[in-house]
């Protein structure tokens, strides 16, 4: 019989670092969760993707048991490394940190399409864009947004 | 609306309030509190959200959900831990991204931005559902609120773990716990000590002292883990055999001159593969001879990977067992 889930808990962490100190601990210890069975299990399984930020869902059952399901690196993320930068801008309505093409955001778009509330591909190009904008990364052929 | 200032060592935060965002501050001013930043806005620009707030909190960020159960897509609040030391620098920066998100996709774009305090109580609740387990033919683990009757040929111990890993529910704790058992139920007169590197909450450590260890050494480099160990040893009365000490095992010349000069009948450590791999060499130089080395929690596919840190595998005997994905070795060193 399927257990009865009682909730979610969405993280973004460091692959291989997980520990009980916050975001972990907090997080899951409100839900109840055996927060060192989750760093020993998510460390194990993450531990040659070091130096990554890793997104991952996990799921807590009534007798709070958990299972999780770990995603692809997050859009922004990706769009740093098209863009070849490391961060994104603080103040991305007047400080433009990087650029990427058009076709640089479509792949984008279909590596995270699945992770995205997006209908199609069109769509999930434009979350992708915004994205872009909200980081003050340019679109390579795009109108330029004037600032007022 | 505004930061209640209850302690006169801390100053308003000359920013606050933003007249353009909505911002709801309950953070009593002390230091060394950790505060939750918790932020909404819409869908378009939360993944640049999150990944502003990772430059902010590199540990992570939580998205939350709001009690729905099915796996969500958008209108989460983003949630940051932060400590009260440096958080004000911090928040400005939030701030001032925040009006920089609302200048790009306008007016209503943050939907929500608070500030609160949280206190410990996280550390707790988890542990109310732990109940007493059954871990091995004799080992029963039990939290100390509950009454378990031990029944004849068990062996029960009491853990509170806190925030240290070891709680006996764990696959690679129930392996370990199982290795040690094997080694003293088949009789060995001449084991009598242990080290439990790693040793989290204790619980190798104790079990080995209730089943038969004269001196056990239990040393982890986390202060909580240290404190929870002390704690559950002295819960189940074995303060004269079990020492835990607060150490970082296996420095750069893989030995560590603090932990006293001898070796150990039996050293188990239920780490990581990777840490294990890191500490091969100390492990070696801490295990007696004709004594166990029992490695846990490493993968299953992560085994060969192990095994390859400790050189020639030629030179021990080796029992290999696995539970679910987690792997255990027990090298008899000759």
């Amino acid at each position: 019989m399927a257990k009865k889930v009682i909730g979610q808990i969405k993280l973004q962490i460091p692959a291989g670092q997980a520990n009980p100190s916050p975001p972990v601990g907090p997080a899951l210890g409100q839900q109840g969760v055996n927060i060192m069975e989750f760093c020993k299990i998510f460390n194990a399984r993450t531990a040659k993707e070091q130096g990554m930020i890793i997104p991952v869902v996990i799921t807590v059952f009534a007798d709070r048991s958990f299972s999780f399901i770990t995603k692809t690196p997050p859009a922004a993320i990706l769009l740093k490394k098209a863009a070849g930068i490391d961060k994104g801008s603080g103040i991305p309505n007047k400080e433009k940190v990087g650029m990427v093409t058009k076709k640089q955001v479509e792949e984008i778009a279909k590596i995270k399409m699945e992770d995205l509330n997006a209908t199609d591909l069109e769509n999930a190009s434009r979350i992708i864009e915004g994205t872009a904008r909200s980081m003050g990364i340019e679109i390579e052929g795009s109108e330029i947004i004037a600032d007022s | 609306m505004f930061l209640e200032q209850k302690n006169a060592h801390f100053h308003l935060l000359p920013f606050f309030p933003c007249p353009k965002l909505k911002i709801h501050y309950t953070v009593l001013m002390k230091e060394n509190v950790l505060i939750a930043v918790s932020v909404k806005v819409i869908d378009g620009a939360m993944y640049a959200l999150n990944d502003f707030l990772l430059s902010l909190s590199p540990e992570g960020v939580v998205e939350e959900s709001e009690g729905k159960t099915k796996e969500w897509q958008g209108e989460c609040a983003s949630l940051i831990y932060l400590e009260m030391d440096g958080a004000e620098n911090k928040l400005k920066q939030l701030e001032e991204y925040l009006l920089a998100l609302t200048d790009i996709w306008g007016k209503g774009t943050v939907l929500s931005y608070e500030v609160s305090e949280i206190g410990d109580e996280w550390k707790e609740k988890y542990q109310h559902y732990f109940k007493t387990k059954k871990v091995t033919d004799k080992v029963v683990v039990s939290p100390p609120w509950e009454d378990y009757r031990k029944r004849e040929g068990e062996i029960v111990i009491r853990i509170l773990p806190g925030v240290a890993f070891g709680t006996g529910t764990h696959e690679t704790t129930v392996l370990s716990l199982t290795a040690i058992e094997e080694i003293f139920l088949t009789g060995n007169k001449s084991v009598s000590s242990i080290l439990d590197v790693g040793c989290g909450s204790g619980i190798l450590s104790i079990a080995g002292a209730l089943l038969g260890a004269n001196r056990v050494f239990g040393v982890d480099s986390d202060r909580d883990a240290v404190d929870s160990a002390m704690d559950n040893v002295i819960r189940n009365d074995v303060q004269d055999i079990v020492e835990i000490r607060h150490e970082s095992f296996g420095g750069d010349d893989g030995m560590n001159p603090n932990i006293l000069n001898e070796r150990f009948d039996i050293v188990v450590a239920n780490l990581s593969g990777q840490e294990i791999k890191r500490v091969a060499t100390s492990l070696l130089a801490f295990t007696a001879h004709q004594g166990h080395l029992i490695l846990s929690g490493f993968l299953v596919g992560e085994k060969d990977e192990v095994l390859s840190a400790f050189g020639d595998i030629y030179r021990f005997s080796v029992i290999e067992r696995t539970l679910g994905e987690w792997g255990l070795v027990n090298l008899k060193v000759y």
